[in-house]
């Protein structure tokens, strides 16, 4: 499988899972550009003693309104929750599972995942990232992936 | 019988999340208390006993491996069943897991997935220990 739709289907499950939200076969629908909130989360590859670590990074983005009702189906009420802090859990879980799923016998150090704010703030994209776009009835989440070769 | 847990993740998200799955499997639940880190999850586990322990693996001033191995070595402690919540799925980390004699589940999880781990911990089918046993074979979805 490619690593793209790896990614693709890291990120359908996690929204299954844990927001009981399930992504639109129809991807016809193009992003709005207007996300409000995205999250950062770097990752250090670490393969064995004798290795290097090796960076990476994993960029989530959603909008407003899918954001709102993928926290409703994680926690009933996010009232009390900041959706950078949400959108940040759901990509340190699509991260975790999309490594474990391409390199499955390496061990991957995950770091915090950082809100990044504004409008469409750049992924942190070499050319070597990947990219997949998810569309939901109230959205489309985005989501990018460095990782180290 | 209810079940008294403790949830330890540092993330208070994830902490709301793996609180509201456990209330969706069906589980007679009696305290479900949390912790945000190893050491805090000790002092926790000290003041009063538990049922079992959901423990997260990445976390700050003592990470869920090296609480696991506290609690092995603590008398009081080395009997509740554990079962590790994690998103990291490495071969490597899995035989970590084994060795230590604790559950598993995969972030991310459905509480039905939660459920065959909290089955399989309390029954001492993953980790080797005698701990409560549940009524019947657990929730019906």
């Amino acid at each position: 499988m490619e690593l793209q739709d790896q990614l693709w289907r890291a990120v359908a499950r996690t929204f299954e899972c844990f927001c009981f939200l399930v992504p639109n076969e129809d991807e016809g629908q193009s992003p709005k550009a207007d996300y409000t909130t995205a999250a950062w989360l770097p990752f250090a590859r670490v393969d064995g003693a004798d290795s290097l670590s090796k960076e990476g990074s994993l960029t989530l983005r959603a909008e407003p309104e899918l954001l709102q009702r993928a926290l409703e189906g994680m926690l009933e009420d996010p009232s009390s929750v900041s959706p950078q802090d949400g959108l940040g859990e759901l990509a340190n879980v699509i991260c975790g599972q999309v490594l474990g799923d391409v390199a499955p016998e390496s061990v991957f150090d995950l770091g915090s995942p950082s809100a990044l704010e504004g409008e469409a703030p750049p992924f942190p994209s070499p050319a070597s990232s990947v990219r997949a776009a998810l569309v939901f009835d109230d959205g489309v989440i985005e989501v990018g992936l460095h990782l180290p070769s | 019988m209810s079940l008294d847990v403790l949830v330890v993740d540092d993330s208070p998200v994830m902490r709301r999340m793996v609180r509201r799955n456990l209330d969706l499997t069906g589980f007679e639940l009696g305290e479900v208390r949390e912790a945000k880190n190893g050491r805090d999850a000790l002092d926790k586990l000290t003041e009063a006993s538990v049922d079992l322990a959901l423990v997260d693996v990445n976390m700050p001033v003592m990470n869920g491996i090296e609480l696991i191995h506290a609690m092995k070595a603590d008398e009081n402690l080395s009997a509740v069943p554990v079962v590790v919540v994690s998103s990291e799925a490495s071969a490597q980390r899995r035989e970590q897991f084994d060795a230590l004699g604790v559950g598993y589940v995969r972030k991310p999880f459905t509480p039905e997935d939660l459920v065959e781990a909290v089955i399989g911990a309390l029954s001492g089918g993953e980790n080797g220990t005698a701990g409560p046993t549940l009524a019947g074979s657990g929730p019906d979805f």
